[in-house]
């Protein structure tokens, strides 16, 4: 309990209340969660990953590694949130996350005790890979939950996420990414050439580091606040804080995730950019001491934010231990504000004259040459153990200082993420001691902090050039910035100290709970990679990507290999750098919005009769239409039946629909199909199959012949677009010759199939003016009529087996259309039927659909060689001629009757020859589909099988392992009903 | 996310596009080998550089357009129709 809030900082004066684990706690308007949590004395947050170690806040932004809570509860919690990162609102629900029954109090912080006592036991590096191996059975009857419960963190809510979520899809000449004093300088000159700027920052306030200045040190915060007002008052420039940009892709594209403080919970935005200017800054790096994980160890510049911007000084008792200059200036200001300040710890040797002065003249003692070996206390830090660190780097003989906060830094790490994206990896530089990129990509600048620029003045120079070059580029003059009163040195005069050479739970990756000793292990079994080495020890792999442990990992493992950090290299960055929420990239497209909906023009009618319906592409198409308290089975068998005794009518508006046009029509579908298309007279139609380029059958349907140069193509529901394709590539690619337009006019017409005895009676009721009679309208023939001034276009064909036609009406007119069937279809009990029904009908007519026709099956295999033309070529002809295509052993179609009537087939089973069948028995086939056919009054079966035609007759099992479910089968001909076609013809 | 630039309609996003093919391979005669038909349905170079390809503007104008795509940097130098040839000839890779 040693963090308060001291004053007001930037904050206003409102207070709002919260509640975190159940308590209700007073914050301010603009507090984060961390700065909330801390301003009420709140230090252990959560507990860690591995071993349940109390932890707090670490940091002040995006890099915080200790304070992860759960925002929220039921279904809109939101798991794994940083604590820095959010702002608190009113009645907000905050809660700690991977504790029980407490954070203070846990009962599995055991782990850290059995991580500490046993070397190499679970949890140290590689535990995944090499604990639990043995025996197989009782990993997922123990180790998997067991693990699954003890590590982890916060808990993904299992309900629907009731929340909405938007996606903006935006343009500009120039995206900014980061709102430090060098993004906002580059806007500040860019946004004077009229161009349109877009600027992001992932904090809800602009001013990066300038924001840990006080509010009072007006000329910074002055500068801050009137290019702020600048930029809000130009037209040009959007101004996005609150939105992270996660990712730079293909084309300059960028992703960004921008949290709302509205109905809208999160906005994803894909800004399409001309130039972009990566201003991400530099964060501050841990120092590696043992303990160093403990709630009270932060990043000196978090601490400096807290106690300036938030007003929360997050300790009574301040030490800072550092190997630069840069965190200096946070002693000062707690001094400045009356708040203890009991050390600086320095590693260097001789820190600059200037600092040893302000710190004696502010009776700061300053211990040089120093480490803190440890940070002690029981739940928080309450002393550290200093140490000399001699020239040889052993530590000598340590005393206690007392202290509840320790501020520390390593140095600074330019974010190079978002310059790497796109393949770009960063290189090291030696005297920044942090990786870099040195090598921009088109229509990219990195300056400022990214770009390991940290002076101010310097920065800003860097920005402004980035933004007068950007805007040049596009035409345009980016105007000049007038810089702040003040400037910020830059100057760290680092000596690097990667590592407090002493003993102790030394934490590289705090989220993550990898240490030191991990790494050191890893160098150890042998991982030379840094790719490896991080997959292993799981390093940089938590939510926050390793921002703060990369760089001391990666000098720690060339200490391990006696080598220089630049030869050891870096793993690469990929996107999302931050977590990112699924909801935001989701959008509006959940539920029934994932897919568009096709309906065809009889929809309504379906819907309105209760049919039932099924998901076939982006259409819904009515399965069934069960009569009261039917099943599904008895509704289709019912349907089947009353197309083979009387008449039913089905919606079949889904097939795909082109018409083919031109001189060279004709000649052109002979190439498409098979089969010949030239010779079929006006008015006929005809089936035909078409091939891909490698001989497999591609689709098939019915064409019909509308006049010489005219053809009306009907394709399968789920090939329409695939096949439109084929043939406008054929067209515009393989043949610009032909004389040939394609165009797809699926829309334009509904479609119905009338099937059954009474069929033609039904249809010639309907439209009395059209002759109907074997003579007018024979089996194929084409007829076109009107009704009540609409087009009709009929065609005598059957899929079911039975008398049918089909009635192509247009689109609009179609529901009237089929209201007029049925109204006068009722003296011949006309009734709908599904697609169930149809699948029952053309199984029993073994005709064959996408189930058989899954792309792998060649003429032969479906008994449909002698289809082919000898007389022309056509597509797919010459690889059909291949070996593989020929092989006599290829299984071919056939037809399959259960043994007992009863007794179900299951669609996918495999045949074999024993009831018993074992892995690795000899497979013969297998089943495609399956229905109860009402005709036969029996299950009935279409399935590939070796040698099928010679095989009827014989007996087989379809096995279907998985359910253990084996039917007795005989091997039939396909076509079980009516082989002759006579029903069809009369 | 690429932008395409169609000779028809203008700048669209890639995602309005389909990818069809190698633009480089050449239809064999319809009396070919078998061999030839062979490597015309399957064997493609796997190019690290300048690459001629056909893409459809399938949810747009659904012309098929030539396309060089630099398939190391994803950078379109040259689009036209399937009969154009690009300006100059990318260098050669197999």
């Amino acid at each position: 309990m040693s963090g308060f809030r001291h004053h007001r900082g930037r904050l206003a004066e409102d207070e709002i209340g919260f509640s975190y684990n159940g308590r209700i706690l007073p914050a301010r308007v603009g507090d984060t969660v961390a700065s909330a949590l801390l301003a009420n004395g709140i230090e252990v947050i959560g507990r860690s990953f591995k071993y349940h170690r109390p932890r707090g806040v670490t940091s002040c932004g995006a890099e915080e590694t200790g304070a992860l809570v759960t925002i929220g509860s039921g279904a809109a919690a939101e798991p794994n949130v940083r604590a820095t990162m959010q702002l608190v609102t009113a009645g907000m629900q905050v809660s700690s996350q991977n504790c029980w029954p407490s954070a203070q109090f846990d009962l599995l912080a055991i782990n850290n005790l059995v991580g500490s006592i046993l070397p190499g036991s679970p949890f140290a590096a590689g535990f995944y890979y090499k604990t639990f191996m043995w025996p197989a059975r009782l990993w997922y009857q123990f180790y998997e939950p067991s693990i699954r419960r003890a590590a982890g963190m916060g808990k993904v809510p299992t309900q629907a996420d009731g929340d909405v979520y938007d996606r903006v899809n935006s343009f500009c000449d120039l995206a900014i990414v980061g709102g430090g004093a060098a993004g906002l300088s580059a806007a500040l000159s860019a946004s004077q050439s009229g161009l349109r700027v877009v600027l992001m920052d992932e904090h809800a306030s602009l001013g990066g580091q300038l924001l840990n200045a006080p509010a009072q040190q007006t000329a910074l915060d002055q500068w801050r606040l009137d290019t702020i007002a600048a930029l809000s008052a130009a037209d040009n420039v959007i101004l996005l804080p609150n939105t992270i940009c996660w990712g730079r892709f293909d084309g300059n594209t960028l992703a960004a995730h921008e949290m709302v403080d509205s109905k809208v919970r999160h906005n994803y935005h894909k800004i399409h950019a001309k130039k972009i200017i990566i201003a991400s800054g530099a964060i501050e790096r841990p120092l590696v001491f043992a303990n160093n994980d403990k709630p009270g160890v932060m990043l000196a510049s978090g601490v400096r934010k807290l106690l300036n911007h938030y007003g929360v000084a997050a300790g009574k008792k301040l030490l800072v231990f550092t190997n630069n200059d840069s965190a200096y200036q946070t002693a000062f200001d707690y001094h400045e504000q009356g708040i203890q300040v009991s050390a600086v710890i320095d590693s260097r040797q001789q820190p600059s004259e200037q600092l040893l002065t302000a710190c004696a003249e502010r009776g700061i003692p300053v211990h040089r040459q120093s480490v803190v070996i440890k940070a002690k206390g029981w739940h928080g830090v309450r002393s550290v153990l200093v140490a000399h660190l001699g020239a040889d780097g052993v530590v000598g003989p340590s005393n206690s200082v007392a202290c509840d906060l320790v501020a520390h830094s390593g140095g600074w790490t330019p974010q190079v993420q978002m310059a790497s994206h796109g393949g770009r990896p960063p290189v090291y530089n030696q005297q920044l001691t942090a990786f870099v990129v040195d090598q921009q990509a088109a229509d990219t600048w990195s300056v400022g902090g990214a770009q390991g620029e940290l002076g101010l003045y310097a920065a800003i120079d860097q920005a402004v050039a980035a933004a007068q070059a950007a805007c040049q580029q596009l035409n345009s003059h980016g105007g000049d910035v007038v810089k702040p009163t003040q400037d910020c040195s830059g100057e760290l005069n680092i000596e690097p100290l990667w590592r407090v050479p002493a003993k102790g739970k030394q934490f590289i990756d705090i989220q993550h709970d990898v240490t030191s000793a991990d790494i050191r292990q890893s160098h150890i079994e042998g991982f030379v990679s840094v790719e490896h080495m991080k997959r292993y020890t799981t390093l940089g792999m938590a939510n926050d990507q390793g921002r703060t442990a990369n760089v001391n990992a990666l000098a720690l493992m060339a200490q391990c290999q006696g080598q220089s950090i630049e030869a050891t290299g870096t793993t690469r960055f990929r996107p999302p750098i931050a977590p990112v929420s699924l909801g935001g990239i989701g959008g509006r497209e959940v539920g029934q919005h994932v897919r568009p909906l096709r309906r065809t023009p009889m929809q309504d009618w379906h819907e309105r009769q209760g049919a039932v319906f099924v998901e076939t592409g982006l259409f819904r198409r009515a399965q069934y239409y069960p009569l009261t308290s039917e099943t599904i089975d008895e509704a289709y068998v019912r349907e089947a039946a009353h197309v083979r005794t009387k008449v039913a009518i089905c919606d079949v508006s889904s097939l795909g629909k082109i018409e083919v046009v031109g001189p060279d029509a004709a000649e052109f579908l002979d190439r498409i199909y098979i089969n010949m298309f030239s010779t079929l007279p006006i008015n006929k139609a005809r089936y035909g199959i078409m091939l891909r380029e490698d001989g497999h059958i591609f689709d098939d349907g019915t064409t019909s012949r509308l006049a010489d140069d005219r053809y009306f193509m009907t394709t399968t529901t789920a090939q329409a677009g695939p096949v439109l394709s084929h043939l406008e590539r054929c067209l515009e690619i393989d043949w610009p010759e032909l004389r040939v337009r394609v165009s797809s006019v699926s829309e334009r017409w509904a479609a119905m199939a009338v099937a059954g005895p009474q069929s033609r009676a039904t249809l010639q009721m309907a439209f009395p003016d059209i002759d109907f009679s074997n003579q007018a309208l024979p089996f194929m023939g084409v007829v076109h009529g009107e009704f009540q001034g609409t087009q009709l276009r009929i065609l005598r064909i059957s899929f079911s087996g039975e008398m049918a036609y089909e009635v192509y009406t247009e689109a609009h007119y179609g529901e009237q259309v089929w209201q007029h069937i049925m109204a006068v279809g009722q003296t011949h009990e006309i009734i709908a039927y599904g697609l169930e029904a149809m699948g029952a009908l053309r199984i029993e007519k073994g005709h064959v659909t996408g189930a058989e026709l899954d792309g792998r099956t060649t003429l032969a295999d479906v008994n449909m060689q002698g289809m082919a033309s000898k007389k022309k070529w056509f597509v797919g002809q010459n690889l059909l001629q291949r070996q593989g295509m020929q092989d006599a052993n290829r299984p071919c179609l056939v037809g399959l009757q259960a043994v007992d009537p009863q007794q179900a087939i299951m669609a996918g089973s495999i045949l074999v020859t024993a009831a018993n069948a074992t892995v690795g028995c000899d497979k013969q086939g297998w089943v495609s589909s399956m229905t109860y056919s009402p005709a036969l009054n029996s299950y009935i079966a279409l399935g590939f099988l070796r040698d099928g035609h010679q095989r009827y007759g014989e007996k087989l099992y379809a096995s279907y392992p998985l359910q253990g479910i084996n039917v007795a089968v005989e091997v039939v001909s396909q076509h079980f009903y009516d082989p002759d076609n006579k029903r069809v013809k009369g | 996310m690429l932008r395409i630039k169609c000779p028809y309609c203008g700048t669209r996003e890639h995602t309005e596009f389909t990818y069809g093919e190698d633009a480089k391979r050449i239809l064999p005669d319809t009396d070919a080998s078998l061999d030839v038909w062979n490597t015309y349905v399957f064997a493609r170079h796997n190019v690290a550089g300048e690459h001629l390809e056909y893409w459809q503007h399938t949810l747009g104008c659904r012309a098929w357009l030539k396309v060089q795509r630099n398939t190391l940097t994803h950078t379109i130098s040259w689009i036209g129709l399937p009969q154009d040839t690009p300006p100059q000839p990318e260098e050669e890779c197999s």
